[in-house]
């Protein structure tokens, strides 16, 4: 082992002889202002599952999905459940090179549709909608001109345009939209270009799970 | 430029893997297995557990004075599910599969017999009546018209069973008729031993059998829904079958 000490001392101080002269970076052009629009595959309310707020089909009521009539009635149909995937409109101002925050709205929608297997005629559908503004901090972690790499976790409001909440009030039951608390985490997300820009994220949440892109505008 | 139609095709891929994320169009329905099911598990195989309870209690009733004795046959029947604090002259109940069965409060013959399984997911209990037949041979009853849900269904039950064989309850008449009746929409299932060749291997050491091993159920459904097709039971599976064919589903 004593041997080896030489030649690692001996290697170490060659070090600095084949290191190249560090290049340097141009300055970080921050621009404070960003309009993206984006789309993702899986949205995230659908992810979780839809609450459709109404029996979309007589099978569903009790005790009906008990009887042989109803279990006859059930292998009679089909359904088909469609997304509308998500789509946000977002504006993001940057206060430091590291950190930004965003406001933004989504959009979301989905439909549950049942079928006759006998002459795939469209039985009945029920459907879901919701609007989700959102305010997202984001922590860029890799920032050059070209690429930014980042980091965000954001949290809003869903507003559903389809189910309706009941609250009783002295006149008697006040009808207001659902709404449900929205969490939106984005471990890594990767930005290319100056003014003009794509963007492509993977996150969690009730947005979008799975991966999100979109492209931008900063000035 | 370039950016633009990079971005515009991106966007369209994401647009077009929208709309259908599931559909179970092309799954196979079959509502006969379905109803089948239904059927046997709620009001045929209780028969079967019932049968055995019976067959049991009736023989336990000539050794009852010699516990040890009595002890011992229960444990040929039931196994490990037996609990010898629920043996008693006049009561004796075994769970999860059997359930209990009772001396008549009236003092009259035969047995009253409440099997384990409830009716449906409503956690009604329906309670049988057990006549011996002799030589180990039970027939078996009920009739549910008060019942708490009457509104929407009722079940009246007819067996007779056969016990004396050593590997098999033979099944001598099975008549099941259940009725349901939800928002008007009436239907009747009547469920029926074809031939006498409908046999289940009796419970022993524990271990019972959910289906018989040969043997035939008709199903007849009337009402709004109406179909016709026998339950054709072999040793590993059993078959639906109706005039177009037949089906094979494993046990």
């Amino acid at each position: 082992m004593r041997r080896f000490i030489p030649i690692i001392f001996f290697m170490m101080l060659s070090f600095p002889l084949f290191s190249r002269e560090r290049k340097e970076l141009p300055p970080y052009d921050l621009k404070k202002h960003e309009f993206a629009f984006s789309g993702a595959i899986y949205p995230g309310r659908y992810a979780f599952g839809y609450d459709f707020d109404f029996i979309v089909r007589r099978y569903d009521t009790y005790p009906y999905y008990y009887s042989i009539a109803g279990l006859y009635d059930d292998a009679s149909t089909y359904n088909k459940e469609k997304v509308t995937n998500t789509w946000s409109l977002s504006y993001t101002y940057n206060f430091t090179r590291v950190f930004a925050l965003s406001a933004s709205v989504s959009y979301e929608g989905g439909w549950n549709e049942y079928y006759s297997r006998a002459d795939n005629s469209k039985l009945s559908v029920t459907e879901c909608h919701y609007i989700t503004p959102m305010l997202t901090a984001r922590f860029s972690w890799l920032n050059r001109n070209l690429v930014r790499m980042y980091s965000s976790v954001g949290v809003g409001m869903a507003v559903s345009l389809t189910d309706v909440h009941y609250t009783s009030t002295a006149t008697g039951w006040k009808e207001s939209p659902d709404t449900h608390i929205s969490l939106q985490v984005t471990p890594v997300g990767i930005s290319v270009g100056r003014n003009l820009f794509g963007f492509f994220e993977l996150g969690v949440g009730t947005i979008y799970v799975g991966g999100c892109f979109g492209i931008g505008y900063r000035f | 430029m370039r950016k633009i139609i990079y971005a515009a095709a991106a966007f369209s891929a994401v647009f077009l893997t929208g709309c259908v994320m599931y559909s179970d169009e092309d799954e196979v329905e079959n509502p006969r297995l379905d109803v089948t099911d239904m059927i046997y598990f709620n009001y045929v195989e209780p028969v079967f557990r019932i049968a055995e309870l019976a067959d049991f209690f009736d023989r336990y009733q000539e050794i009852r004075e010699d516990r040890e004795q009595a002890e011992d046959l229960a444990r040929s029947y039931f196994g490990e599910h037996f609990i010898s604090e629920d043996l008693y002259y006049e009561e004796f109940s075994v769970y999860p599969m059997w359930g209990k069965i009772l001396l008549p409060a009236s003092g009259g013959e035969g047995y009253v017999c409440i099997p384990a399984r409830t009716r449906q997911w409503d956690n009604l209990y329906t309670e049988y009546s057990v006549k011996v037949l002799g030589d180990r041979c039970y027939e078996i009853t009920c009739d549910t018209s008060d019942d708490p849900d009457k509104l929407w269904k009722s079940l009246s039950v007819h067996a007779v069973v056969d016990c004396n064989s050593p590997d098999a309850a033979r099944v001598e008449t099975l008549d099941v008729v259940y009725e349901e009746n939800v928002d008007n929409d009436k239907v009747t299932a009547v469920v029926t031993s074809a031939g006498d060749g409908l046999s289940v291997p009796m419970c022993k050491d524990g271990n019972v059998s959910q289906y018989p091993v040969t043997g035939v159920l008709h199903f007849e459904i009337t009402g709004t829904v109406t179909d016709s097709f026998d339950v054709d039971y072999g040793s590993s599976d059993f078959e639906i079958v109706d005039d177009n064919g037949s089906e094979s589903v494993d046990k």
